[in-house]
């Protein structure tokens, strides 16, 4: 666990960095892509920067709070997680009473001030609740089946999540959402046979849905056609592939990107990844994307190395959730797959994804220290010491120790 | 612990997982390269026309003075109104005070409809529109602007912006509109003025790339537009827009009392051509020129041609003059009527005076004298001399649509044609050539060219064209002159044009009545053009003018309609300009009163209008000055009297000594 990784003495360390050089990244690049529509809509070109650094903090805060203060064992409480699930169901429900429509859709909702999307808070419950149930089955043995009675409840939760996110409607949350869950199963170990109908189960949906809705279809007929119909439904895949091809190899300089004058929507939010792409070219996008696979292969070593099923089953959800985000956003916006609305992680400017990518680093910080102190046991173990201090004598360091012997609770 | 073992199948799963992420990775990689680097500069030079709007900019329109440098036309860059309804949505952004979601399409509907005078519905389904603009309404006044500007600010609406736009004011709404014209959507001229000098007026035309943003907006800072406005050339015209207005008040009051179906007047300085006012009726409003019949767009001044009847009179007794025909004390035998060929001409009311001088043939506009001496004369004679004087061409004036007016050839004319050329009939003119000719008759025999382009003027102060006195020839002698203007002022003071006399001046004129001629051809029954032209002061004549009224109804002659016009407004404007009467006698009260009582100091006193720096008056002290030097006094400094009461000066607002701006009003107390 706490083996050396690349240049970091622990895999650890290598996340706090990354995090932070993505936020910077991130930051640098709201900014850049947003100003020109801050300042149209609301006379401060700051406005967006503002809001992600705030965001970053409150965010930032949960994770050393989680990562540092909580275990996450409690966390994966069964009863804890049937709360989370419950409410968040709850705000997804109340979405249609209280929701606020956005480009004809309800995702948002206002607590405070602050805008909340549920579904983004649901994909993290949908982890933990996944490493919670599914890990607790690994552990007593019982198999694991996408249909078993005593499996399935995952599924259907997440299809409860999935479906009103549906009617939001929001599609593409919808499905990862439901993805998430299937990826905690798949990792969780069901058979061969459920693989290979999830994978043609996939398709089937996926062609069902395209074909259900025609501008699904157009969306994907798009695709195919790379950069067609550039006036109509293929304007903004033509704006994120000028952007981006505009870069070339070094980039406009920063900020001279010319996608943000309103060319490019969602420069900010889901296209962010062009807007960068364009200011810092080729070269930029190279380091952009390496970042990810490090920080990728760090929560890779952190899952590996992971002997809890839980805490193993959290780490693989929030690499699904933080690298997986990133991989399809970057797909979508270079082209390679057709338009969802996914964002990339941390670059993308978004209050509720940016707190609940923190919250679950917080739970593979979690995770990790757990781990560690797991390892500090079997270590003592094998040195023939018990795994705990025992005999009622704790270890104390001095400047704790504040009570008299004759106080200690028994 | 058994957890390696039963996780033994999930981490091998993972591991393909991550293993199937990084080659997406590397993937997106590869995709990226191939968009970035191969097909970059391809998608570069894209981005660089995408962004890149080659703009034709027109600065605003040069502006059209009067000869004091007052404006009549002027562009300013208006304000357009639209709004981005991607910004107008029922965001939680958009709270009000206590924090409720606000319906902004609603809202903003809902103030704006009666600013902007649209249905609040149609505002509604502006708003609602998808997409991030729409023009709501184009080019709005500067007040409108200004409400709807404080209507945004007070509600803190979203999703409304404006835009620059060029716009024509014409100030003094339908004043001198013929002459001024009037200009189309893409900033055109096309008529008047406008359409003559619309090269210069135009100025110059911006062409240039620009980077702008997906809306089409410049993405750099808009400080261009407020450079533009000195880059255009102004037009000066001769006008004088305090004549001007007395004219077309008057011209306005004419149509209303006499219900005619067009008017014309033109009021020009004889000795240099300079065309001082010019007014047609019908008329219109050249901000909204789509709005009036096109017929009123007609410059009638210029554009029409008419019989000129007994206004033709003096110019054919010219010609006898300068032929040594007659004298104005030749006799004459008027027997009421006379029988040319097979044609009898009668004089208006069908008697005789018997012997009389020809200056009486004149005076009283006696047919049959006029008659016997276009005999005298003869075809040839007759159109030589009225091509000499102008007639039968364009005047030239830098004027769009001038009417050349029609002439007989004289080897085509009958007996009773030449006789009848004699006073005025089988000839059309158009009003202008009229007051050409007459303009001889006042400055001493020669024929100039009026013009009404006094200077254009460079944005850099330099004049890049006067209009200058240009005499075509000397059509006749000064004596010739000086003895149609002797008779002509008989005609004012004791004959037929006693009703165009202004106590105290000497004004010379003639007034004509002439049948309407049809469009098909020949006389419209029972339609009169009444005319009078004449001068002022008739010794020195500083203003022509001519007032010609189309089928009045009711009286129709030219000295019951258009002379009391050329009175009323001529009085109007000699006292404006402070020009002294000739004599004191009937003068109004107050003048002989004053003159006798008032003690001789005051009456000399002279109020002198200090300019203090450029365009700034020092008001002096007007105690015991009479309207008149008060007027002239403030003229100078281009500022307006408002009098209040008659006599002299007893109080004054501002105070004297005290510093304005010309133009300022100042309020001068009289008794």
């Amino acid at each position: 666990m706490n083996k050396r990784f690349i240049i970091w003495d622990n895999p650890k360390d290598a996340i706090i960095t990354l995090t932070i050089i993505l936020m910077i990244i991130g930051c640098i690049n709201v900014f850049s892509a947003s100003f020109v529509r801050a300042e149209a809509m609301f006379n401060d070109g700051k406005f967006f920067l503002k809001r992600y650094a705030a965001y970053a903090a409150i965010g930032l805060s949960l994770m050393w709070f989680i990562g540092w203060k909580i275990n996450y064992k409690y966390l994966l409480s069964s009863r804890f997680c049937n709360l989370l699930y419950g409410i968040v169901f709850v705000a997804l429900l109340a979405l249609d009473v209280v929701g606020v429509v956005v480009n004809g859709s309800r995702r948002w909702f206002y607590l405070a001030g602050i805008s909340v999307q549920p579904s983004e808070i649901a994909k993290v419950v949908i982890i933990m609740y996944a490493s919670s149930y599914l890990g607790m089955r690994i552990k007593k043995g019982i198999e694991i089946s996408l249909w078993g009675p005593k499996t399935r409840l995952g599924v259907i939760l997440a299809f409860g999540y999935s479906f009103l996110i549906f009617k939001q409607p929001d599609l593409g949350t919808a499905a990862i959402v439901f993805a998430l869950m299937l990826g905690m199963y798949l990792v969780a170990g069901i058979s061969k046979q459920q693989v290979l109908v999830l994978v043609a189960g996939g398709m089937a949906m996926a062609g069902v849905l395209a074909i259900a809705a025609p501008y699904r279809l157009q969306r994907i007929m798009l695709w195919l056609q790379q950069g067609g119909d550039e006036r109509g439904g293929g304007y903004q895949m033509a704006q994120s592939l000028l952007a981006i091809g505009s870069g070339g190899i070094v980039g406009t300089p920063w900020g001279q990107g010319t996608s943000k004058f309103f060319y490019l929507p969602e420069a900010h939010t889901d296209f962010a990844f062009a807007n960068f792409c364009q200011e810092w070219g080729f070269l930029g996008a190279l380091a952009l994307v390496g970042t990810f696979t490090i920080f990728a292969l760090a929560l890779f070593r952190i899952a590996m190395s992971t002997k809890d099923e839980r805490g193993f089953l959290l780490v693989s959800g929030a690499t699904f959730l933080l690298i997986g985000q990133a991989v399809a956003n970057m797909a979508m916006v270079c082209g390679l797959l057709p338009v969802i609305g996914v964002p990339l992680t941390f670059i993308s400017y978004g209050g509720t994804s940016m707190i609940m990518n923190l919250v679950s680093l917080g739970l593979v910080i979690s995770v990790y220290h757990q781990e560690a102190k797991e390892e500090l046991k079997q270590e003592r173990v094998a040195q023939g010491k018990p795994a705990v201090e025992r005999n009622g004598v704790r270890v104390v360091r001095p400047s704790e120790n504040r009570r008299g012997f004759n106080e200690w609770p028994r | 612990m058994s957890g390696r073992g039963n996780l033994r199948n999930s981490y091998r799963r993972f591991g393909f997982l991550g293993l199937f992420f990084i080659t997406l990775f590397l993937l997106i990689v590869v995709r990226l390269a191939w968009v970035q680097i191969v097909s970059g500069t391809e998608y570069g030079k894209k981005a660089t026309v995408q962004i890149t709007d080659k703009i034709k900019k027109m600065s605003p329109r040069g502006r059209i003075l009067d000869r004091n440098g007052e404006e009549l036309a002027v562009s300013i860059m208006a304000n357009s109104l639209y709004a981005d309804p991607s910004q107008m949505e029922d965001n939680p952004k958009n709270k009000d005070d206590q924090g409720a979601v606000r319906n902004i399409r609603r809202l903003a509907a809902r103030l704006l409809a009666p600013v902007l005078d649209i249905k609040e519905d149609s505002l509604y389904e502006d708003f609602s529109l998808k997409g991030q603009f729409v023009w709501i309404k184009r080019s709005l006044s500067p007040k409108e602007s200004e409400v709807v500007e404080t209507i945004i600010k007070e509600h803190n609406i979203p999703g409304l912006h404006f835009e620059k736009e060029s716009k024509r004011y014409y100030n003094k709404r339908n004043m001198a509109a013929q002459v001024l014209g009037f200009v189309g959507t893409d900033d055109s001229g096309l008529a008047g003025i406008e359409l003559v000098l619309d090269s210069v007026l135009k100025g110059s035309v911006y062409r240039r790339e620009e980077k702008v943003d997906a809306l089409g907006r410049p993405v750099a800072e808009s400080g261009l537009h407020d450079k533009l406005i000195q880059d255009v050339s102004s037009v000066y015209l001769t006008l004088d827009s305090k004549m001007q207005f007395v004219l077309e008040d008057a011209m306005d009051d004419a149509i209303k009392r006499t219900n005619a179906a067009g008017a014309a007047a033109i009021i020009m300085d004889p000795y240099t051509g300079e065309i001082l006012g010019m007014a047609s009726r019908p008329t219109f409003d050249p901000n909204d020129f789509g709005e009036y019949p096109s017929n009123t767009w007609l410059n009638r001044a210029i554009s029409i041609v008419y019989e000129p009847g007994s206004v033709f009179k003096p110019i054919v007794g010219i010609m006898g003059l300068a032929e040594g025909l007659i004298t104005p004390s030749t006799i004459i035998n008027d027997q009421g009527s006379i029988q040319v060929a097979d044609r009898r001409i009668r004089n208006w009311d069908g008697s005789g005076m018997g012997q009389v001088p020809f200056s009486d043939v004149i005076k009283y506009s006696i047919n049959t004298g006029m008659v016997e001496l276009g005999l005298k004369l003869g075809a040839k004679r007759e159109i030589e001399y009225t091509k000499r004087f102008g007639f039968g061409e364009p005047t030239g004036i830098e004027l769009p649509g001038e009417e050349e007016g029609i002439l007989y050839n004289p080897d085509d004319m009958y007996l009773p044609d030449v006789a009848t050329l004699a006073i005025g009939q089988g000839i059309a003119v158009t009003p202008l050539q009229v007051v050409r000719a007459i303009s001889f008759v006042a400055n001493g025999g020669e024929l100039v060219q009026p013009y009404i382009i006094d200077k254009v003027v460079a944005p850099n102060g330099e004049i890049i064209r006067q209009g200058r006195k240009k005499i075509e020839r000397r059509v006749i002698s000064e004596e010739v002159a000086a003895q149609m203007r002797g008779m002509m002022e008989e005609v004012v003071s004791s004959g037929g044009g006693k009703t165009a006399a202004i106590k105290g001046y000497r004004i010379a004129g003639k007034t004509g009545t002439a049948e309407k001629l049809a469009e098909g051809g020949g006389y419209a029954a029972g339609k009169y053009i009444a005319s009078f032209v004449g001068f002022v002061p008739a010794d020195k004549p500083q203003y022509v003018m001519l007032v010609m009224l189309d089928t009045p109804q009711g009286a129709f002659y030219g000295s019951q309609v258009s002379a009391p016009i050329f009175r009323d407004t001529l009085q109007q404007i000699l006292v404006a300009k402070g020009i002294q009467p000739s004599s004191s006698e009937g003068l109004p009260s107050f003048e002989a009163a004053n003159s006798k009582t008032a003690a001789p100091a005051s009456v000399k006193k002279v109020a002198v209008l200090e300019q203090v720096e450029d365009g700034r008056y020092k008001i002096p002290d007007f105690t015991g000055l009479d309207i008149r030097s008060t007027l002239q006094c403030l003229e100078k400094g281009n500022l307006e009297l408002v009098p209040y009461g008659s006599g002299r000066a007893f109080q004054q607002a501002p105070s004297p000594g005290a510093v304005v701006e010309k133009g300022t009003k100042i309020r001068v107390w009289f008794k």
